[in-house]
């Protein structure tokens, strides 16, 4: 059969169109706005030689600080009785002509010493980067005014000393980013494909540089201008005649009081272009910065939207938690990935529930969903019904919710470093985990703590509790996670890839405590995990997910030994079995499908060798009898297994 | 975490070494004759001489600073020519009127920004966000010089509600409402800029933290929401705040020249304003590196809290 | 067969020397001394956990870092990095984002096979065909590639050289398992089909048992058993080997470890003077924390060596059944 046929080049799928870097420059209204205004600055200051203005530096003492708006003088005359709107357009382009010369210097040479120093590492690194903390060490603008104190007053000697005092930022960001670059892996594939040092910093770091050295520039340009100008108007960059915006500002301060506005043209021509440029700067940072790009930092709520038109009743009475027709979503942009489509689930008092399924099969977001954890945006509760002891979380007010998590269902994450808070001890952290649910005192929540620790078996928990989750194992780490989540007697414990993160040999022991907990407290265990061996040792009854569906379940052992899904079937011969070496370890072909455009049918279809026509006319109904069930029209049966 | 903190003591004193020595070599690079420079093109040779051999300008550049290293630790700083007072005097005096003017604006743009960054996140999207984060680019793009004297034409010509300059009433005044009255308008000016930096700085990383898993954990074990932010992500949050602060310090002197300036804050600023142009060399001196010395124990003081709230630091 | 690879007592430590003021800065040891020979068109697995030195090892193989002790020879070939490719764990992270595929393949053609113009096409085609990708993935960019998809280009690059010998760091372990076995299977087929010879790192129990010939056990920088693979599996002798085989979980079977604290290994910065496990071992006495053991034959096969004092012993039937029990 074709699908059977591995020999078969795996062939990319189509690629949605991405916007390219432009249209989401020009998406982002703002920035757009200053990328209008900057233009039209640009273009005037660059033609003011050929402008109809009047000569910038013919003063005319009879119409000295004449009003703005009157004939023959747009914008009024000042002190000398100068044309303001010529000596604007010029001193623009004075102001300009600096500030893109300084951003322009410090960039290159801040860059250069940056990439030199994260790439060097070392003695190099050290040596110029303890330079340019000396010059970070002094307040910004007062080492500028130092330099222009030795070198004097002039706007070229301004223009060095803001270039001078800007490098240290362009050198620190490019030292960062090229430090983390160099170590990065692709950097010793480089190595080892024959490049050598200079060939990987010019072709494989600076690339990946550059986005930085412009964003870097594009948040600083605005400043800069603005440093120059703060030098002028002090009278310590542009000299007479030659004006640029902070001189004309400095020189309307003297007449500040009797005509405003000599002085507050130039001020607000400065505050414009500053302003158009950091709309500019900041628009171009969100389109060159990937973390923003994809609007990932959006801040997720305390609770999954939900948003189902009825809730189901509840069909398993008698369960502790069940969950029934589940869908939850990710909308993102136009698209909706279904990550969870139609989840039905019941655990009851003192079982144990495995989730097992390959990465994006919706495990998690399954285990994630009950007490509304998925974040939204992007997360939606489309459809369904989560039920503890028959009551339907999702209709519940958000306070009622926050008071069953960590009562009614706990959860155990993943990685145990990232989801302690590195800042408070697990003393405290448990603690409160107490105390938010319980009315007890420090002193008291302290005992409980320790007794926590014991349970867990974390030796001397006392002296553990004052310890930061740095300080420990991964497995103690674990541990504390288990502690924490047993703090209020839940009924059900969602246990999420626990020891994935662990060493073997802790695993073993995570489980094994979980086991033990499981006897001595009687807690119901929803375990998700991508591996059927951890199934087999923990659970005692097992659903297998794939593109977001139940798609088999039943007792472990039984459906370990014969299991009728085909997607169950491949999935356990692909996993080589210890103590089984001589067994063929046969792939799935293929990929599992994209959630955000499902086949209508069966999910799988595409992969299975035994798939026929009718598996891809419709959906497939989880059907079974017993305590088995399968969403297959062809599963197999015990025979074939 | 004591002995952590005294090493942090101790990596000040190279930092203050380079620093007086970047100073000095600044003024080392003055094109010409230093004490014509400090001296004026008018000054007798007997006087350039004399000086000269005062400033121990006939001898080697390392010598030389010796020299001058060891008269600063003993305060001397030299004389001023303008001024005709000792340096170390007159900077003395007027440090306390910029730490003044300094502090209040950065205890000003701390609160006020740590405000708005966490209203900002929280409210993501939302009204305050939008509005706050248009005052906080309207605050990061507006010359402290030009808000200054916008502040004086409306408050103190226009309004009467504040005096446009000085630090006290020329009849009479000196006392600390006084003092307070007159420090009003420049403190507000100078904060304006630090706010907006901060602001922008503890929104950023509110929401960076509110996506990390230990959030999820403590929603996870029915933490109430509110507590979540001001507790778990608020703390968490401070960490990459601080250093910002510490920055921002460095800023906020560097702006007191400017406001100083406009308002004629009798500070550091101004002084070292007026001291180039009369090419009061001596004096500018001694204000950079005095200046420059309470930066760096302030950015000490921020790593110290630093790490008493991050405890991976110690 | 004759010996492709040979490591003499090579060690690793990082860190060290002195500080400004002369006091001595504290040493890691990584890798504390192992000798292995690798023969040709063999597979040698290497199993440890985090922090057991194996990745060093092989970084120190390829030729990124360099052995602080004892040497680490290749046989014949002059060129060292032709003879020795690496496949990275994140295979994502091995390919340069603003690369495409073209370019980060074509690196290695031109600087270490010498191909250019339409040769470099010709066996770029070619290469991709080899790890079984539609030479339209030439023009992706890495983030347009599945982990499954990065993971065959990381293959291909480092086959690019016509290495004799790929070094193979954890290469599965960021897969998901269905995509795990179409990796492994493109392993087994090419070492097949282009005769090289393996030397494959992982802390999976499981798969290092599915594709070795022998097995490497290392802890805390050494080696604790080395030997055939299935010898090792079914008769294992260090008691460290026994208990990650009593941990590992498997469908099926129930899961029943040695009650332990914790796992944590010894101070990297002060090893212990004697077996490094002692702590954690319940067979250990006083000698095993004063001397190190020597890695020895223990009464099985003669290449099925431990380095332990008191190492288990098993029944003649035991080795050959398999029975763990």
């Amino acid at each position: 059969m074709a699908v059977t046929d591995i020999a078969a080049p795996v062939t990319p799928a189509a690629q949605p169109a991405r916007p390219g870097a432009w249209q989401l420059l020009f998406a982002n209204t703002l920035a757009t706005a200053g990328l209008i205004v900057i233009t039209l600055v640009v273009l005037v200051a660059l033609a003011a030689p050929v402008l109809p203005l009047a000569d910038p530096n013919a003063t005319a003492p009879a119409a000295r600080l004449t009003p703005p708006l009157t004939d023959g003088y747009l914008l009024g005359t000042d002190a000398l009785g100068r044309d303001i709107l010529a000596r604007l357009v010029w001193g623009l382009r004075v102001s300009l002509a600096v500030g893109l010369s300084a951003t322009a210097i410090a960039a290159v040479a801040g860059s250069l010493i940056g990439l030199v120093a994260g790439f060097a590492g070392g003695r190099v690194d050290a040596v110029l980067m303890r330079g340019v903390d000396m010059v970070l060490a002094f307040p910004y603008i007062l080492l500028a005014l130092a330099i222009v104190a030795v070198l004097g007053p002039g706007l070229v000697n301004a223009l060095y000393a803001i270039a001078v005092v800007n490098i240290p930022f362009f050198a620190r960001n490019v030292r960062g980013l090229a430090l983390g670059l160099s170590r990065r892996e692709f950097v010793d594939a480089a190595r080892l494909s024959g490049q050598g040092s200079a060939e990987i910093l010019m072709r494989e770091v600076l690339p990946n540089v550059l986005p930085v050295i412009v964003i870097t520039m594009s948040t600083t340009v605005g400043w800069m201008i603005l440093e120059t100008a703060g030098l002028s108007f002090l009278g310590l960059g542009a000299q007479p005649p030659q004006a640029d915006l902070g001189s004309m500002l400095g020189d309307g301060r003297a007449v500040l009081f009797t005509a405003p506005h000599v002085a507050i043209i130039p001020g607000v021509a400065i505050f414009v272009l500053v302003m158009s440029i950091n709309l500019l700067g900041d628009g171009i940072r969100d389109v060159l910065d990937p973390r923003l790009k994809s609007g990932a930092l959006a801040r997720p709520g305390a609770r999954t939207k939900i948003a189902r038109t009825a809730a189901p009743a509840p069909a398993a009475p008698g369960a502790l938690l069940e969950v029934a027709g589940l869908k939850t979503h990710f909308r993102v942009g136009r698209s909706t990935v279904e990550a969870v489509r139609g989840v039905d689930l019941a655990v009851a008092e003192g079982e144990c529930l495995g989730i097992v399924g390959e990465s994006g099969s919706g495990k998690s977001v399954t285990g994630m969903s009950v007490m509304g954890l998925v974040p939204s945006p992007p997360g939606v509760i489309a459809d369904g019904a989560a039920f503890f002891r028959g009551d339907d979380l999702f209709a519940l007010p958000d306070g009622a919710l926050t008071a069953l998590r960590g009562s009614a269902v706990a959860y155990v994450f993943q990685d145990p470093l990232s989801t302690l808070h590195p800042q408070f001890t697990i003393g405290q952290q448990l603690m409160e985990a107490i105390r938010v649910h319980a009315p007890v005192g420090r002193k008291e929540a302290r005992r409980r703590a320790e007794a926590l620790l014991a349970k867990v078996r974390i030796p001397n928990p006392a002296r553990r509790l004052d310890a930061y989750p740095h300080e420990l194992s991964g497995g103690m780490r674990q541990r504390v996670g288990i502690a924490m989540a047993l703090a209020n007697d839940a009924a059900v414990l969602v246990a999420d890839e626990p020891t994935t993160a662990l060493d073997v040999t802790v695993q073993a022991q995570i489980l094994k405590l979980i086991n033990v907990l499981r006897r001595e407290t009687g807690v119901a265990v929803i375990f998700i995990t991508h591996d059927f061996g951890v199934v087999s040792a923990v659970t005692d009854r097992v659903a297998v997910m794939y593109a977001g569906e139940i798609v088999e379940t039943g007792p472990t052992a039984a459906l370990l030994s014969a299991p009728a899904h085909p997607y169950t079937a491949r999935l356990i011969a692909c996993v080589p079995v210890l103590g089984e070496p001589d067994r063929a370890v046969k792939p799935i072909p293929g990929r599992p499908p994209a959630l955000v455009d499902l086949p209508k049918g069966c999910a799988f279809a595409a992969r299975c060798e035994r798939a026929q026509d009718d598996c891809r006319a419709g959906p497939v109904p989880l059907a079974g009898s017993g305590s088995r069930a399968v969403r297959c029209l062809h599963p197999l049966t015990a025979e074939a297994a | 975490m004591a002995s952590t903190i005294l090493w942090r003591l101790l990596t000040a004193i190279p930092v203050l070494i380079g620093l007086s020595v970047i100073v000095f070599a600044i003024m080392a690079m003055i094109p010409g004759d230093p004490a014509t420079a400090i001296l004026g093109s008018y000054a007798t040779p007997e006087n350039v001489e004399r000086l000269n051999r005062q400033l121990g300008l006939d001898r080697s550049l390392p010598e030389q600073y010796f020299i001058w290293i060891g008269n600063i630790l003993q305060g001397d700083f030299g004389r001023s020519l303008s001024l005709n007072r000792p340096v170390i005097d007159e900077v003395l005096e007027r440090l306390s009127a910029t730490m003044l003017l300094a502090g209040t604006a950065l205890v000003l743009a701390t609160i006020a920004g740590l405000a708005a960054g966490v209203v900002s996140a929280v409210r993501q999207y939302g009204l305050a966000d939008k509005a706050l984060t248009l005052m906080v680019l309207i605050g990061i793009s507006m010359p402290a010089f030009f808000l200054g004297l916008l502040l004086i034409l409306l408050f103190a010509v226009k309004l009467r509600w504040f005096p446009a300059s000085g630090m006290t009433a020329i009849y009479g005044g000196g006392g600390p409402g006084d003092i307070a009255h007159h420090l009003v308008l420049p403190a507000l000016t100078l904060a304006v800029v630090a706010t907006g930096v901060i602001a922008r700085l503890t929104r950023t990383a509110m929401l960076e933290v509110l996506r990390q898993d230990f959030i999820r954990t403590a929603r996870a074990k029915g933490v109430p929401e509110r507590r979540v932010i001001a507790r778990h992500a608020f703390k968490a949050a401070l960490v990459s705040v601080i250093p910002v602060i510490g920055i921002q310090a460095g800023f906020v002197l560097g702006g007191a020249v400017y406001v100083e300036t406009v308002f004629q804050w009798p500070g550091i600023g101004s002084m070292l304003v007026t001291a180039i142009s009369t090419r009061d060399i001596l004096l500018v001196q001694g204000g950079v590196l005095v200046v420059a010395a309470a930066y760096v124990l302030f950015n000490l003081a921020a790593d110290v809290l630093q790490m008493a709230i991050d405890p991976r630091l110690r | 067969m004759s010996a492709i690879l040979q490591l003499d007592d090579v060690a690793r430590r990082f860190g060290g020397g002195r500080t400004l003021f002369g006091g001595a800065k504290p040493t890691v040891h990584a890798v504390r001394g192992i000798s292995l020979t690798v023969a040709r068109g063999e597979t040698v697995g290497i199993v440890g956990e985090s922090g057991c030195g194996k990745s060093t090892l092989a970084r120190m193989v390829v030729g990124l870092d360099h052995p602080s002790d004892g040497t680490i020879r290749l046989a014949g070939n002059a060129d060292r990095r032709a003879s020795v490719q690496y496949v990275f764990q994140d295979c994502a992270a091995s390919l340069n984002p603003r690369k495409r595929v073209r370019q980060a393949l074509s690196v290695p053609l031109t600087k270490l096979a010498g191909l250019r113009g339409k040769a470099r096409e010709a066996r770029l085609a070619e290469l991709m065909e080899t790890v079984n990708l539609d030479p339209a993935f030439l023009d992706r960019y890495p983030h347009e590639l599945s982990g499954g998809q990065a993971q065959r280009i990381g293959i291909a690059r480092a086959l690019a050289a016509e290495p004799d010998l790929l070094v193979l760091d954890e290469p599965v372990s960021a897969l998901d398992v269905s995509m795990q076995a179409q990796v492994l299977e493109l392993l087994a087929d090419l070492k097949a089909r282009l005769g090289l010879t393996y030397v494959f790192i992982s802390h999976d129990l499981s798969v290092i048992e599915s594709v070795s010939d022998r097995v490497a056990i290392l802890y805390f920088g050494k080696l604790a058993e080395i030997g055939p693979a299935r010898a090792v599996y079914a008769a294992p002798q260090h008691p460290y080997t026994a208990l990650l085989l009593a941990s590992a979980p498997a469908p099926g079977r129930p899961l029943d470890p040695p009650d332990e604290d914790d796992g944590t290994l010894p101070d990297p910065y002060d090893p212990p003077p004697g077996c490094a496990f002692a702590a954690r071992c319940p067979r250990a006495e006083a000698v095993c924390r004063e001397a190190m053991p020597p890695l020895a034959a223990h009464g099985g096969a003669p290449d099925h060596q431990s380095a332990c004092h008191f190492p288990i012993s098993h029944g003649a039937g035991a080795r050959q059944g398999g029975s763990r029990q």
